[in-house]
């Protein structure tokens, strides 16, 4: 049961995410509400949130190409990795392979930061984010300082909404 | 202690799917409130930057603002600049592979 627990408060951050995508995506039949969730990874949430906040609403063909291709090279490379990892050496240090994720996080945070409200709510975030992760020995830092985050934004730009035409 | 594998996966499938399934059935089946709407949207940023600040400053599990120590930190400046100013993906992610790499070739 502990490593059910574990996993649980590890996955409870996508119930945040799934929560923002939802209400975008309420057309959808139930099985492709179900089968969207499934693949709902920190990726791929970055990218459907960039294109919400971009586009719009994305082509359901768009949508389910994504998290297909997502999971497939998911599984697809941890497969690789288990048969193959061990006959290579790479050096994922010199190539700057383990950057990768902090990298594409950067690129995927810098395009929604669109107004002066989503910057200052991301700098609350990333302090309480950094400050819980470095002193509770839980997995629950990125929920805690997304709600807290989420929170002050909401609270410290009400009215401002009113006065830029809002929604 | 469980040792029934089958069992443990069948509940890790459970537990990673209620929360990311729940919310739709809440929330795609009624109207939100314009102050939910609102939260909701601070919730890409909040999460993005979450997930990314131990990363950058803490990548080894403690803070760190060493060059030779958390290379990943310093790497990070310039590649906010590249990220804010092209705004794509490709462009920011092997910029960042390209500086973390040359970083590391000038400390070692």
């Amino acid at each position: 049961m502990a490593i059910a627990t574990t996993v649980f408060l590890v996955n409870l951050r996508h119930l945040l995410m799934s929560a923002y995508l939802a209400p975008h995506l309420k057309k959808m039949k139930n099985w492709q509400q179900a089968l969207f969730s499934y693949q709902l990874t920190d990726e791929s949430f970055a990218l459907h949130s960039v294109y919400l906040r971009q586009k719009g609403i994305p082509p359901e063909a768009e949508l389910f190409g994504l998290n297909m291709t997502a999971q497939l090279a998911w599984i697809a490379g941890t497969a690789l990795g288990v048969w193959a990892g061990g006959m290579m050496a790479i050096d994922t240090e010199k190539y700057g392979i383990d950057f990768v994720l902090p990298a594409m996080f950067i690129a995927l945070l810098l395009m929604q930061l669109n107004d002066r409200k989503q910057v200052l709510v991301a700098l609350v975030a990333a302090i309480f984010s950094l400050l819980f992760y470095l002193t509770a020995e839980n997995q629950l830092y990125i929920i805690i300082a997304t709600v807290i985050a989420a929170t002050f934004g909401t609270l410290a730009f009400r009215g401002r909404d009113q006065e830029e035409g809002g929604h | 202690m469980i040792k029934d594998y089958g069992l443990l996966l069948f509940l890790m499938a459970l537990v990673t799917f209620i929360p990311r399934y729940m919310p739709f059935v809440i929330l795609s089946r009624r109207r939100i409130p314009e102050v939910m709407k609102t939260w909701l949207s601070y919730v890409p940023v909040a999460v993005l930057s979450s997930l990314l600040a131990p990363a950058i400053f803490a990548p080894a599990g403690t803070l760190s603002f060493s060059l030779t120590a958390n290379p990943f930190l310093w790497a990070s400046i310039p590649l906010f600049i590249i990220a804010y100013y092209t705004k794509n993906l490709f462009i920011t992610v092997s910029s960042g592979m390209v500086i973390i790499a040359l970083l590391r070739v000038i400390i070692s």
